[in-house]
């Protein structure tokens, strides 16, 4: 995988995480390492992304103080939470790290109201910026819940109070480990709206570990790559999405590219929706949104067809004009990626398409080459398109 | 009261004495005792494990006589305490409530350690990251969840001391208004010509005892398990 120019985003504000931890197993031979600054911008979701075993969720227990290796140093802003060479340790209690486990971890001998309420038993709300009891029950929609013992949760419901939870013990990070990894589909669509609502409304930095790209898209801002414990790539999503392909380390099979778009107008008529990418139209199916929205649009690298010369009389709606930016290795695999750029040399935007190798060696693609690419407006319906 | 003679009082009110304040002492130890248990890997535990279950495969003799060989005025420990602190245990009710508490002991700890290990320790974790402390994160959380099996090992262990015999009658032996709790006093009343009444009138005060002990871990467990369930 190459290592993309890491580019950092410019954030108004910005909360440094720095995570660096070294651990000497007892046999003394296998030694884990990590290393890991970021700089996570003071609001919105950073997802950690990475395969199984690329040191995700190591990474959070060990900001959360739950895991004590050997060497750690951890620092949240100017706050040093950790520095084993300077003999700095903040217990875990008093770290104001909010953590929501993948398995939610609620007490099962406290109703909703109870385990909302726990944290603050030991972290009573003394600054007004803390959240107010109120507040995180409307953002979560729990108000009909509070009085439910906790086994007459739906999985989704019980990661709900499960963030409640987190957010009202007054965090200065919140931390989230794969928050719906154990969910069905139904439960993932009923919980991410909630999710996509913190992001806008918590004056607070949010990590969210996931393997999954279609969360990351839907919700992230900005997208490190951990792998072996190193960050290989920081950057926003839409950067690093268009420059990696990252589809080797998802484990939804969802590859593609985010593209950054604003809503120009609806064309009711025909039931669509006219949207400007990289100075590009682009039609998907309807949005209930107002012209001048800021919409992110997946595109999946199958969904892409390329042409050498303008289509016309196609059924496809959306043809982008675009330069071939690069074609990684394949290694003789029958399908290859092609990045193409469909912005301009200053400002590129890339998008990737997936052809057969057949097709590529017919029309001779290779780097440099003006192409058209082609994506179907049905592909882009509303699972694909979110608020950005 | 009610024709009760005075033994018969006295009996019932060492054998409240010796269980309740047996229960006080022990359950702290066999808290922390089922906690090493079902939490913790260390040298010996094994054998910890079967040092503690020894009263319930021994006859309850046996361990009045090692009670007697350790404890005694000329014991190991009991020579000791006696010289330096004045404490003699042997003839006296707290001598006897140390005999029940030895005895029944394992009744108390194997239910709490089966509760404890059904617990996810994780839930302690997360209660940590909310700014519980260790020690504040067992009591707020582990301890609630585990109360069932408290009020099963106590109740278990109530009853055991209630009813012990061999190791106190061996260790503080059978004095009226001093170590006679009611199962000894029952035993006297049976070798007694003419002590039927007696027996019948201790049968029915062990008994109400007994059933009282038992509605109240009943209404106890209740309470409890409503809690489990969020009440």
């Amino acid at each position: 995988m190459a290592v993309p120019t890491i580019k950092f985003p410019a954030a108004r504000g910005l909360t440094v995480l720095t995570v660096e931890a070294g651990h000497r197993f007892l046999d003394g031979t296998n030694v884990f390492r990590l290393d890991a600054s970021l700089n996570t911008p003071d609001k919105g979701v950073t997802a950690i992304f990475g395969r199984s075993g690329s040191g995700k969720t190591t990474m959070l227990k060990i900001v959360a103080g739950l895991l004590r290796p050997d060497f750690v140093k951890v620092q949240v802003g100017d706050t040093v939470l950790c520095d084993t060479q300077h003999g700095a340790w903040v217990p875990p209690e008093q770290r104001r790290i909010g953590y929501v486990f993948q398995d939610t971890r609620l007490f099962p001998h406290l109703n909703v109201k109870n385990n909302l309420t726990f944290g603050r038993r030991f972290n009573p709300p003394s600054d007004n910026q803390a959240l107010s009891f109120d507040a995180v029950v409307s953002l979560l929609d729990l108000s009909a819940l509070l009085d439910r013992p906790i086994h007459h949760l739906s999985g989704g419901e019980s990661q709900r109070v499960a963030i409640g939870r987190a957010l009202l013990a007054n965090p200065r990070l919140l931390l989230l480990d794969e928050p719906l990894a154990a969910l069905d589909a139904d439960r993932k669509a009923e919980i991410l709206p909630y999710l996509e609502g913190l992001r806008h409304s918590l004056d607070l930095p949010i990590l969210y570990v996931s393997h999954s790209l279609a969360e990351i898209r839907r919700l992230a801002t900005w997208l490190a790559v951990l792998d072996e414990g190193q960050i290989k790539a920081f950057g926003t999503v839409e950067d690093i999405t268009g420059t990696m392909d990252l589809s080797p380390l998802a484990d939804d099979g969802d590859t593609g590219t985010v593209l950054a778009a604003t809503v120009t107008e609806q064309v009711p008529a025909h039931g669509l929706t006219r949207l400007a990418a990289a100075g590009q139209n682009l039609l998907v199916t309807k949005l209930d949104l107002p012209p001048g929205a800021h919409v992110r649009v997946q595109v999946r690298p199958q969904d892409v067809a390329l042409a050498l010369e303008r289509p016309e009389n196609l059924s496809v709606l959306n043809i982008l004009e675009g330069k071939i930016n690069a074609i990684p290795e394949s290694s003789g695999r029958p399908v290859i990626d092609v990045q193409v750029n469909i912005g301009s040399t200053k400002r590129p935007v890339h998008l990737w398409a997936q052809v057969t190798r057949l097709a590529a060696e017919r029309l001779s693609l290779g780097a440099d080459m003006p192409v058209y690419a082609l994506i179907k407006a049905v592909s882009l319906d509303k699972d694909r398109v979110g608020l950005s | 009261m009610l024709g009760f003679s005075s033994l018969e009082l006295d009996a019932l009110q060492i054998s409240l004495t010796i269980s309740l304040w047996s229960v006080t002492w022990s359950f702290p130890v066999a808290l922390g005792t089922a906690w090493l248990l079902a939490r913790k890997e260390f040298r010996g535990k094994a054998l910890l494990n079967a040092v503690i279950h020894i009263p319930l495969v021994v006859p309850p003799v046996v361990i009045g006589y090692l009670l007697l060989v350790l404890l005694g005025r000329q014991g190991i420990v009991g020579a000791w305490l006696n010289d330096w602190f004045d404490i003699g245990l042997v003839f006296t009710w707290q001598g006897a409530a140390i005999a029940a508490s030895v005895v029944a002991f394992p009744l108390f700890v194997r239910p709490i350690r089966q509760a404890l290990e059904g617990v996810d320790p994780r839930l302690e974790e997360a209660a940590i990251t909310l700014g519980a402390d260790r020690r504040q994160a067992f009591f707020a959380v582990t301890l609630p969840i585990v109360m069932p099996g408290i009020i099963t090992g106590a109740l278990l262990f109530f009853a055991r001391a209630l009813g012990e015999f061999g190791a106190t009658i061996t260790f503080a032996a059978n004095i009226p208004g001093e170590t006679q709790t009611l199962p000894l006093a029952l035993y006297t009343a049976t070798q007694t010509p003419g002590g039927d009444p007696i027996a019948m009138r201790l049968v029915v005060l062990s008994l109400v005892l007994a059933l009282a002990a038992l509605l109240a871990s009943e209404w106890l467990s209740r309470r409890s398990n409503f809690r489990l369930r969020g009440g």
